[in-house]
């Protein structure tokens, strides 16, 4: 199994701490504009934008326009389908090792099927 | 990100190098590689499923890893590591790279890995309705 595009756009929006600790504040209530979010965490304003940007293109966020302000809300659904991705990797390892495990307990000098 | 499983096999690390680099007997079904730094091969899982594999590092004994692809899709590294214990050898897989390996690799030093953190924000999303 290997990653669609969403998973990509979703484990790259991760891969930035920044970008975490944004997702973690919104999703918990502490703060959904951007104003509040720069003074959450040490870095600009501009900068919190540009990240909140890349949220939104891996739809882990969704803004909503009012007037003047933008107000974020996370939107989990990626984060589902990026986590069951995940598992569905872990477990072909887990099938593979298995074999392996399988494989050795036959012994070295039989190579024949399970 | 990455995705990190293990087996302890009742082998020294020597014997377990030799059956986990013999990788039709528990990976492939067709395709083998080269055991040396850059050497290429075309891997048929046993799944059914492709990958182009490049070797990045062999260390006998100790650690094989090689970055694949399926077709169309980014490479990740996959890192077969061999740690001698008391009765056996651990081998454990860490596949990873998906969002990019620099990124991926300081994080994974930086903290416990991605499982964990990825499930956090998770759980944290969950607390808002979509």
């Amino acid at each position: 199994m290997s990653a669609g595009e969403p998973e990509q756009a979703v484990f790259a929006a991760l891969a930035d701490p920044t970008r975490r600790a944004l997702l973690r504040s919104i999703a918990s209530g502490e703060a959904c504009t951007p104003t509040e979010l720069a003074a959450l965490l040490p870095v600009s304003r501009q900068a919190v934008s540009k990240h909140l940007a890349l949220l939104e293109r891996a739809q882990l966020v969704d803004a909503e326009r009012s007037g003047r302000e933008v107000r974020f809300r996370a939107t989990p659904a990626p984060l589902g389908d990026a986590i069951g991705w995940m598992t569905a990797v872990g477990a072909q390892w887990d099938d593979r090792l298995a074999a392996l495990g399988r494989a050795v307990a036959r012994g070295h000098g039989d190579a024949g099927p399970a | 990100m990455d995705v990190t499983r293990e087996i302890t096999l009742p082998l020294e690390p020597e014997a377990a190098w030799d059956a986990v680099v013999d990788l039709e007997r528990w990976l492939t079904e067709d395709g083998a590689l080269l055991l040396e730094p850059g050497a290429e091969g075309e891997l048929t899982l046993r799944d059914g499923e492709t990958r182009r594999a490049t070797v990045q590092d062999v260390r006998p004994g100790e650690l094989l890893s090689f970055w694949w692809h399926a077709p169309d899709a980014l490479a990740t590294l996959v890192e077969v590591r061999l740690v001698g214990i008391d009765d056996g050898t651990r081998v454990v897989v860490v596949e990873s790279g998906y969002a990019g390996a620099p990124v991926c690799h300081a994080d994974v030093l930086a903290g416990p890995g991605w499982g964990p953190a990825l499930l956090r924000l998770r759980g944290a999303g969950e607390l808002v309705p979509a």
